[in-house]
């Protein structure tokens, strides 16, 4: 076992509200994120992840539960350990008149960093020659890349990122992306908080998923997306009815996705193929579809609204 | 210490860097300019040919060598300083030219203490907007991922806050009495020696209170995290903070909770303010006073002129009550409430 930079035990979050009531933003919350590599962090809108790393970060209060960033207890610690980290929390936040070196040099003056690494973090980021730009001139990508160079100016060991590509154009995101997996791989642990599932599968080593504040899976990407996606027969779109119906009454479970069946279950190509002809219906094309994240994601927080009390579900990861 | 003292250094530069607080700190030199300028303006002295028409105007008009006669035994009662000035008061007087000569000792009862006040309010609402762009951008939750002691956070910004605001109400008062003792010079003025010691001391207690408006404006709005739920309170305050302390019954003291009587009495070293006289100080029926056995004129008056004095420490004990109030409600929840 791999030593842990996040550690959570069931940490609880209530907003409390004479108003509303109380409202359990996370609820039980085991997280463990392991040194090294990325780590995403997956789940549905309102579903805690930004609760839980304003959490960690010591900008919002725990209700319950006990936290720990590279061993050590926070909030209690916090300080010992917070030049260790580098976060970007949802939008990216800074004084609007400032350019964006003054934003950094406020930054960099605060744990007493040099100026040469506000040049190396504007660098990294594209921003050098827009640097002397008030702050509220730049465009959401530009914003992004600022905050994205602003957790770079303590050149951390933890990288927290809550959906850094917000906001940035095609190019933008593979540059954000490229740099992830750069800094995951010299070492800094990254905790990637997305929407953009095909991005953190590509990113992410091992992710873990929430719902309505607990944790429904967590492992790497290889153990989460273990075990048979299914198998993808096209026909013609004439013929689809009809190779449903065939394929239902064997007992064989069928979803349409994209013009296609998706056969999910056990049973090999070879033998749908063989259950297709013997009904008259011949595919033009047959295979396997390995699971991915998305159809894993979206089947683990199926109607998993925020305010519905989902019980948690171990994933493949906690089995 | 040495952690702090990096913080507030930062803090001090954020401070310098905002526009908005820039522009409150040149307004603080710019108004008391104006102030000077319109006092030196208002003292100028009448030329020869001017006063050489009003002084023949009075020396024709029958009683005026009388009233001269009467100021030189009262010269203060005729608002003289001397009874060397008085013929010129007195001229003044019978002539129309009423434009006073600049008195130091009149700038600092009046406008001295106005220009604090002026200063004071420009400073707390530069404390106020320095804490209020941190919660509307946002960017205190920035700076909390890069030092999360909230405590010394807290700290950092109140000492810069305090530190610049004492340096503009320094400068912008230094300005201003140096623009005094200068325009007074070139008039052949030479004010007593002792209203310097007066000088200096309401520029250090003006300092001091234009310093606690401004930790007072930004710790109400670490507070409320909005500078204008600041503004809107102190706005509430002042008017109907005053109406209610005017009709609480005080038992004829009211002034005494006032603010602008305790900030008064600390920028000008006492407040002086009349409250109703004790009811059996005067006849009801004829009004006429009724004296104690035996006590004399002098003595009557201090116990039934209704006089008082509100001194310095009465002042700052009254102040000093909402500002620990404030700084500790502050500090307290800067230390506990989430941060968006």
């Amino acid at each position: 076992m791999s030593e842990l930079v996040i550690e959570t035990r069931g940490l609880l979050k209530e907003f409390r509200s004479l108003r509303k009531g109380n409202k359990v933003a996370v609820k039980d919350l085991d997280l463990r994120v392991p040194a090294g590599g990325v780590h995403g962090f997956l789940g549905p809108n309102g579903s805690g992840k930004t609760t839980t790393i304003r959490m960690l970060l010591g900008l919002a209060s725990a209700t319950g539960g006990e936290m720990r960033l590279f061993d050590e207890p926070v909030p209690r610690h916090l300080p010992k350990v917070i030049d260790k980290v580098g976060a970007v929390v949802e939008m990216p936040k800074f004084l609007p008149n400032f350019t964006g070196r003054q934003n950094l040099r406020m930054l960099a003056d605060t744990i007493g960093a040099p100026a040469a690494v506000i040049d190396a973090a504007l660098e990294t980021v594209g921003l050098t020659g827009r640097d002397q730009d008030r702050y509220k001139g730049y465009s959401l990508g530009m914003k992004q890349r600022l905050a994205i160079a602003a957790t770079l100016l303590k050149q951390p060991s933890l990288l927290i990122l809550d959906e850094p590509t917000n906001g940035l154009d095609p190019a933008g995101i593979r540059e954000i992306r490229e740099m992830i997996r750069s800094l995951g791989d010299s070492g800094v642990t990254v905790l990637l908080s997305s929407h953009i599932l095909a991005e953190v599968q590509q990113v992410c080593t091992s992710a873990t998923i929430i719902g309505n504040g607990r944790m429904l899976a967590s492992g790497t990407v290889d153990e989460l997306l273990e075990g048979p996606g299914g198998v993808r027969i096209v026909v013609d779109p004439a013929q689809l009815e009809a190779a449903r119906t065939a394929l239902t009454a064997a007992g064989v479970e069928v979803e349409t996705s994209e013009g296609a069946l998706l056969a999910t279950g056990d049973r090999p190509p070879q033998e749908l193929n063989r259950l297709l002809g013997e009904s008259g219906v011949w595919a033009s094309e047959i295979g396997i579809e390995r699971q991915n994240l998305e159809s894993f994601f979206l089947r683990l927080t199926e109607g998993d609204a925020m305010g519905s009390a989902a019980p948690a579900t171990p994933g493949p990861g906690e089995r | 210490m040495g952690d702090l003292l990096r913080l507030t250094r930062t803090e001090l530069r954020r401070l310098r860097w905002r526009r908005a607080v820039l522009l409150l700190v040149a307004a603080a030199i710019v108004i008391p300019g104006l102030v000077w300028a319109t006092s030196v303006w208002s003292t100028r002295p009448y030329s020869d040919a001017e006063i050489q028409r009003a002084r023949e105007q009075a020396l024709s008009q029958p009683g005026f060598e009388r009233d001269v006669a009467r100021c030189e035994r009262h010269p203060h009662r005729y608002g003289a300083d001397s009874a060397a000035d008085c013929e010129e008061q007195m001229v003044t007087s019978w002539s129309g030219l009423y434009r006073q000569r600049l008195s130091v000792a009149r700038e600092v009862r009046g406008n001295g203490p106005g220009v604090v006040v002026t200063v004071a309010v420009l400073m707390l609402l530069a404390g106020a907007t320095f804490a209020g762009a941190d919660w509307a951008s946002g960017s205190m939750s920035n700076q909390l991922l890069f030092d999360p002691r909230r405590t010394a956070v807290w700290v950092a910004k109140a000492v810069a806050v305090g530190l610049g605001a004492t340096v503009v109400a320094l400068v912008s008062q230094l300005l201003y009495w140096a623009g005094i003792y200068l325009v007074a010079a070139q008039r052949g003025i030479d004010p007593p020696a002792a209203l310097r010691d007066d000088v200096a001391w309401l520029i250090a207690r003006g300092s001091f209170v234009v310093a606690l408006a401004a930790v007072g404006g930004f710790a109400l709005t670490m507070l409320f995290r909005s500078t204008v739920a600041t503004l809107g309170l102190l706005f509430a305050v002042a008017v109907a903070g005053t109406f209610a302390v005017a009709v609480l019954p005080l038992g004829g003291n009211n002034e005494r909770y006032m603010v602008h009587a305790n900030v008064n009495a600390v920028v000008s070293g006492q407040h002086v303010y009349w409250r109703e006289p004790p009811e059996e100080c005067f006849d009801r029926r004829t009004g006429g006073p009724v004296r104690l056995d035996g006590e004399s004129a002098r003595a009557f008056d201090e116990r039934c002129s209704g006089r008082q004095v509100l001194s310095v420490w009465g002042g700052l004990g009254y102040l000093a009550v909402p500002t620990l109030l404030g700084l500790g409600l502050s500090i307290g929840s800067f230390r506990r409430r989430d941060v968006p």
